[in-house]
Formats: C-alpha cells, sequence, structure tokens
C-alpha cells in the first residue's frame, strides 16, 4: 500500500473525557462518548443479533469483530495510542516549530506522529469558525521508488524522513513549519541551524508495564462488539472501566517484556499468532496470568 | 462526550448474497440540540489480521440533514448496495468484513459514529479478482497522455543505462531459462500443462492435464502434483515491511512413479481434486491476498527437473439452501484443508473418508476453543474472586457470552446469594440444581428460568448453552443460567 501523500483527517472532541497521563484534560485518545452509552449490554435479545449478523464468525463467540493484534488503520493507529501530546501539539503554536521523533524500529515513531496529527487536527477543527474537519497530510518516504511531494498544509507530518534525499531536505528545511517528523536517524542539529524551534521526541525508552499494558488491553477493549455495534465511538472512561476476559493481567505484560523487551511490534505480533491458536484450537491464551 | 449516539439495526440477519442490497435504520438519540451536516450511511468492506488494512467504499447515501433536539431520538432507514466482490473470509492471517456504517457529521462536536457487521456471500468471482469500490475512477484521457508523455521522457533520458543493465542481467536470466527451461525440454519434449478451466468454484473438482511427447528414451524417477493454497498478508511499509504466509492447504500426489519414457510415444497425465465446500476463496488485494496453484513436476534423475506452476481461481461455493447453511462463505466451519487427490477419479472413498476425518478434526478444535474460552472465564472469576469491585465488573463483562457446558446434575438447590436483594429476588423465581463440570473442575450452580425440564434429575449428564450471571464465594460455585 502506498501510504505517501495520503492524507489524515483528525476528528474533534469536546471532551471532558479526560484521561491518565494528560496535561490539561485533553489528549489523543478522546473517542465522542454515547450518551447514556451501556456498557453492561442489553440482555439476551442484543446477544442474538449480534451471533447472527455475524454469522460463524471465529470471533464472535468472544464478542469481538477481530483479533485484537493484528494491523490497525492509521486513524485507529492515533485513536488507541497510548500517548500524553498535548505538550507536542502545544509547541506547534510556536513560530517556525518542529517536533523530531527519534528511535529504532517498532518503538511507536508512526504512532507518536499520528497520534500528534489527530490532536493538532481535533485543536484546529474547535478553532476554526465552522467547526470543520481538518486534514493534516502524511506522507511517507518509501525506501525505494520516487520521493513523494512535501504538501503545504500548515501542519505536514513527514514519516521515515531519514530516506529524504538532498533537494526534498532542503525543501522542508527552507520551509516555515510547522513540523512533525519521524526518523531513524537524529537530524535534529539540521533543523536547529535551520531556524527551527525542536521538540525531541525520543521513543527508545521503553514503556512501562503499565503504559504497555494499556496499550495492549486497548486493543482488545476497541475490538468488542456491544450490543451488536462494531467499532463504536469509545470514550477513555471505557477504556478505563472496560473489561473483556482476554484483557492481559500485569504478569502477563511482564512476561511478555522480558521476553521481547520493549519492541511492541514483536509483542502484538506475538499475541496476534497466540489468539488465533486460542481462538482455533483452544490453546491457552497466554501462560503467565 | 458526543452529543448523540447512533445505534445501527439490520433489517435482517441473513448472510447477503454479493451485490443484494441490504436495508435497515440508523437511530439516532442527541443528548443535546446539534446541527448535523448530514447523517452519512455507507456500505464498506475491510481487511482485518496480519497484513495492512485494506477497504473499499461500496455504497453512500446521506439519510438526513438538519437539526436534532436534545433528548430525543429519530430513525432513519436505509438501503444500500452491497459489494459483489469480495466475499466474507475469515481466515487465520487474512479477514474480510463488511460493514454498515453511520456517521453522523457535527459542527464543534465530536462526531456520531457506529457501524455494524454483515456477511456477504457470493458465487462468482471477476477474473481480475478486483473488489468492488466506489472509489475507482478511470484515468482521464489528458492525465493518461501526460504519464505517458513522461515515461517515454524518461525512458528516453535513461536508454542507455537500461542498455547497460540489460547487457549485464540479461546472460544470468539467459542461464536460469536455460537450465530450468531448455534442459528439461530435452528429455521431456515440449510439455502441454493446463487446467480444464482456471476457476473452480468450491466442492466442484478442479482438474488438469500434462501432456508431452519425450524427446528420448529414458527413465523419469516420476510425476508429481502440488496444489497449495496459502495466505500472504504484508505488514508495514519500507525497510519495516514484512510479509507473512500461512499454508492453507499443501496436497502433493504422485501421478506416476517411475517410469519408462519413450521417444516419441505421448504420454497422458489427468489431475482431478474436489475441493471441499468450504473452500478459502482466491482472494487479491494490494498487501493480502488468498493464492491457489497447481504445480506439475517432472523428476528427472541427474538433470534438472521440468516445472510449472498455474494460478487456480477458486469461487466459493455461494448461497446454501438447506441445513448446511453455516458453512457458506466461510473457511472456518470446515477448514480448507480437505481431501486427496485421486487422478481420474472425483470423490472417491479415500476422498470422502479424508474429509470427514478433517471435519471430525475441526469439530474436536472447536469443542475444544469452546472449553478454553470457557476456562479462560472461570479463570477471570476465579481470579477476581476475593475484589468484589472487580468481580462485579468481571461478572457483568461476560453476562452476555454463552459457552457450551456440560455438567452432572446433582439435585435441586435453593436459590444462591447474589449481591443485590433485587437480583436475588429476580432468581428466586428460577429453578435451581446444583451440578458439576468435570471439563473445568467446577461447581455449578445451573437456573431455568421457565421451570425445571422434567429430564433434569440427579444423575443426568445435560449439555447445553448457559451465562454466568454470578459466582458464589462461600460455596465457590459459577452461577449459570441456561440459554433455552
Amino acid at each position: 500500500m502506498n501510504l505517501a501523500g495520503s492524507v489524515f483527517t483528525g476528528q474533534a472532541g469536546r471532551h471532558g473525557t479526560g484521561r491518565d497521563r494528560t496535561v490539561d484534560g485533553d489528549s489523543v485518545a478522546c473517542w465522542p462518548q454515547f450518551a447514556g452509552h451501556n456498557l453492561r449490554g442489553t440482555g439476551s435479545h442484543s446477544l442474538l443479533n449480534f451471533t447472527d449478523t455475524m454469522g460463524n464468525s471465529p470471533f464472535a463467540r468472544f464478542h469481538l469483530f477481530r483479533n485484537p493484534f493484528g494491523e490497525l488503520s492509521r486513524s485507529e493507529r492515533a485513536q488507541l495510542a497510548v500517548l500524553d501530546v498535548q505538550a507536542a501539539v502545544r509547541w506547534l503554536d510556536k513560530p517556525k516549530a518542529a517536533i523530531h521523533i527519534v528511535g529504532p524500529c517498532g518503538h511507536g515513531k508512526t504512532t507518536h506522529l499520528l497520534a500528534i496529527g489527530s490532536a493538532w487536527a481535533r485543536r484546529m477543527r474547535e478553532q476554526s469558525p465552522d467547526g470543520d474537519d481538518v486534514e493534516v497530510p502524511y506522507v511517507y518516504f518509501p525506501c525505494d521508488g520516487s520521493q513523494p511531494a512535501l504538501p503545504r498544509q500548515r501542519l505536514a507530518l513527514i514519516d521515515e524522513c531519514q530516506r529524504m534525499n538532498r533537494k526534498r531536505l532542503r525543501q522542508m528545511l527552507s520551509g516555515n513549519g510547522p513540523l512533525a517528523i519521524s526518523t531513524h536517524d537524529d537530524i535534529c542539529d539540521q533543523l536547529e541551524r535551520a531556524g527551527f524551534e525542536v521538540l525531541n521526541i525520543d521513543v527508545s525508552i521503553p514503556a512501562s508495564t503499565d503504559v504497555l499494558r494499556e496499550i495492549l488491553n486497548r486493543r482488545v477493549l476497541a475490538s468488542r462488539v456491544i450490543d451488536g455495534q462494531v467499532k463504536a465511538s469509545f470514550n477513555d472512561e471505557d477504556m478505563r472501566a472496560g473489561y473483556h476476559p482476554l484483557c492481559l493481567s500485569v504478569d502477563q505484560v511482564l512476561a511478555l517484556q522480558q521476553r521481547f523487551g520493549s519492541n511492541i511490534r514483536t509483542i502484538e505480533h506475538y499475541l496476534y499468532e497466540a489468539f488465533q491458536r486460542f481462538a482455533e484450537k483452544g490453546e491457552p491464551w497466554l501462560p503467565a496470568s | 462526550m458526543a452529543a448523540c449516539k447512533l445505534t445501527i439495526r439490520l433489517d435482517d440477519s441473513q448472510p447477503k448474497c454479493g451485490g443484494e442490497p441490504i436495508s435497515g435504520t440508523v437511530t439516532v438519540t442527541t443528548e443535546k440540540d446539534v446541527t448535523c451536516k448530514g447523517l452519512v450511511v455507507h456500505t464498506t468492506w475491510a481487511t482485518h489480521g496480519r497484513g495492512n488494512v485494506e477497504l473499499g467504499n461500496v455504497d453512500e447515501k446521506t439519510v438526513y440533514e438538519g437539526a436534532w433536539q436534545a433528548g430525543q431520538s429519530y430513525s432513519y432507514p436505509f438501503k444500500l448496495k452491497t459489494a459483489s466482490w469480495p466475499p466474507t473470509y475469515d481466515g487465520t492471517y487474512l479477514n474480510v468484513s463488511h460493514y454498515v456504517k453511520a456517521q453522523a457529521k457535527l459542527s464543534w462536536a465530536t462526531d456520531g459514529k457506529t457501524e455494524v457487521e454483515y456477511r456477504v456471500v457470493v458465487e462468482d468471482a471477476p477474473d481480475d479478482l478486483k473488489p468492488t469500490t466506489s472509489t475507482a475512477k478511470p484515468m482521464g484521457l489528458i492525465a493518461g497522455s501526460i504519464l505517458g508523455a513522461i515515461g517515454m521522457i524518461v525512458l528516453v533520458a535513461f536508454l542507455p543505462m537500461l542498455l547497460v543493465l540489460v547487457l549485464v542481467v540479461s546472460p544470468f536470466i539467459g542461464i536460469g531459462y536455460f537450465i530450468k527451461v531448455v534442459l528439461p525440454k530435452r528429455i521431456t519434449g515440449p510439455v502441454d500443462f493446463q487446467l480444464q478451466t482456471t476457476k473452480v468454484k468450491a466442492g466442484q473438482e478442479l482438474r488438469a492435464s500434462l501432456n508431452f511427447v519425450p524427446a528420448r528414451n529414458t527413465t523419469i524417477n516420476g510425476i508429481e502434483w502440488k496444489l497449495t493454497c496459502t495466505e500472504e498478508c504484508a505488514s508495514g511499509s519500507g525497510s519495516s515491511r514484512q510479509t507473512h504466509y500461512n499454508s492453507l492447504l499443501t496436497e502433493t500426489r504422485r501421478a506416476c512413479g517411475t517410469l519408462a519414457l519413450r521417444s516419441g510415444q505421448k504420454e497422458s497425465f489427468d489431475f482431478a481434486y474436489r475441493l471441499p465446500n468450504s473452500s478459502a476463496p482466491s482472494l487479491k488485494f494490494s498487501d493480502n491476498s488468498v493464492k491457489w496453484k497447481l504445480e506439475a513436476r517432472i523428476d528427472i534423475p541427474k538433470w534438472p527437473d521440468w516445472k510449472k506452476s498455474l494460478d487456480v481461481i477458486v469461487v466459493p461455493l455461494g448461497p446454501v439452501r438447506g441445513p448446511s447453511i453455516g458453512d457458506a462463505g466461510s473457511s472456518r466451519a470446515e477448514p480448507p484443508i480437505v481431501g486427496m487427490a485421486v487422478p481420474g477419479l472425483a470423490a472417491s472413498a479415500a476422498q470422502t473418508a479424508t474429509a470427514q476425518a478433517t471435519t471430525d478434526r475441526a469439530a474436536a478444535e472447536k469443542l475444544a476453543a469452546d472449553d478454553a474460552w470457557f476456562k479462560q472465564v472461570i479463570g477471570q472469576i476465579r481470579q477476581s474472586a476475593h475484589d468484589d469491585d472487580q468481580l462485579a465488573l468481571v461478572i457483568e463483562a461476560v453476562k452476555e457470552f454463552e459457552f457450551s457446558v456440560t455438567a452432572n446434575v446433582e439435585g435441586e438447590i435453593d436459590t444462591p446469594e447474589f449481591p443485590t436483594e433485587e437480583e436475588f429476588e429476580y432468581w428466586d423465581a428460577a429453578e435451581w440444581v446444583f451440578a458439576f463440570c468435570p471439563a473445568q473442575n467446577c461447581e455449578l450452580a445451573l437456573a431455568w428460568e421457565t421451570g425445571l425440564p422434567s429430564h433434569i434429575k440427579p444423575g443426568v449428564t445435560w449439555s447445553g448453552q448457559a451465562s454466568v450471571i454470578g459466582y458464589e464465594q462461600d460455596a465457590q460455585r459459577l452461577l449459570m443460567v441456561v440459554r433455552v
């Protein structure tokens, strides 16, 4: 899939939903909250609706609509990110601001980038006179093939910057920002020399057990089917108070960290396979519980 | 907080034949006065699993624009087209699901959104396996001409470089072609390997033939057919892109053993294989696919083998009427690894026996999966037993799940204890028995809301569906209501 040049549309949120680890009550994962949404379910009628509609879906018995640890779309990645990006979004108010996200593969650079884009778009939408969606272009630099053009919108999310050729890099540095970029190679100095005010985010610092647990459990909770509705809008309250029997315990997450370190992508791949074996063959869900 | 809550109810829950319209109602419940810039309902398909998510819009309608008042509930019927391809597919690395989505676009408020899933079964596939989307637009003539002109300019500019590349690479290609194609043909002569039809429906026979006239007298080790079905899913992109393979079927059969070939004497071999009803359909997206291939190999001693592989398009069985409807459109009810290739003999006793064995294995796996799921839930309840709040959360979350239970009935009991008086009074109207579930090593209190059936007596083994409604901490008993 060619991700280059696609557009990421942010969703606004009149919040008050709040969440943990936020600076000012605003955050990335702000799902619209259903008025009086009944997490307790509505009894056997809805169950019948759901199972009938889902037919023999292998996930139906778990009241899930998918393997929670599969690949997510970009908007879902931004929604499910367990990150506080408010400081980063405020940083973008500065003249010629740049956010520089650096770290190895599988540690969440792209997720950071998308989360910042989502939160910024939401903020812009709230400030716009007509309350319309704000588009934040996401540009991915592939390891081969042509170099995508840099967008001219107010904020650009630029992924895998280390693959930019000199021309594109010069073009980016000659702009006025704001920029949010992810890269394997540190280009902080170049950005500063070009006059950018740089906020550096190093994602190589491992996530704590609690954060990793929340990341993984959010995936389970966001894959639930509630009252027959899938991918319905969830809010942070749902996520904090929500529960599913396949949610991971602290011990299970610790065991995963000991085995896979801080590479979240590898952990998710492992859990994908474990869930499939559990759902298809009845192998135990996870050993440490 | 969202200003409105959306709920979709479909008019019926039956799987849809590809392209058949789907209808239902979107209900909007509003919390405050809002102006809706558009209540959009659309049908979509999406892949999910190990590979990158791919999706397509099928049909879309704006069913309302205007104001909503606080505290009101509004209903909007809709009727939309469904995709004629791809069908719903449940695999291991790849799944294809179809959804009806509704989104209320609101100004200065979080959009209300919801989706419901429905299943699509199809009985034919497009030759190119291209999914139905409403977004595919043919390239305009001007845009095409510009691109063509740019292509020509690039080609001319890099022609010398291309020529050098061709000169460097072509000897290696030539050597490869000589070893793989020319040398084997010196023994086999020209080989005609073809499928009777490239498109085969699940449940029908895949037939192929291999004909050749040997170029010289020799003896071959044998001829082998190999039918494979593989899920291929790519995740990530660029340097972090990974392709994941999951083999759904690898069936290798020998067409013949050691065979003496005589120059000029035609040799013919036929392949026939009845595909199981639940065969995975061929699917092709950008990053995700299900590929069927039939390979023929002539094993030539001390010489490069002749080998060729042909793509097969497997079309789903389509809607099934009658008792086997549960099998339609899914590879899960019966795994796609079934059957044996029996040259020239379709649906032989051996193939039927293998199919039966596979069905039995699938049933055993499903049973094991049901037990594992129930065990997981019991484990979570027991772990929470010492924390009333956590226990209440767990019980509340699992109340809607149904489990397959087999238990030995030991006798009638009084209504067990419940955390609230209200719950106790409600369940006091039911009839309760004490039972033991050996598979889970768990004591149960089973409730029948509509009266105890006459056959439920001490010593009887009861099997059925039941849902968890509580846990008695002192007696360490799971309280379950029987779903009749």
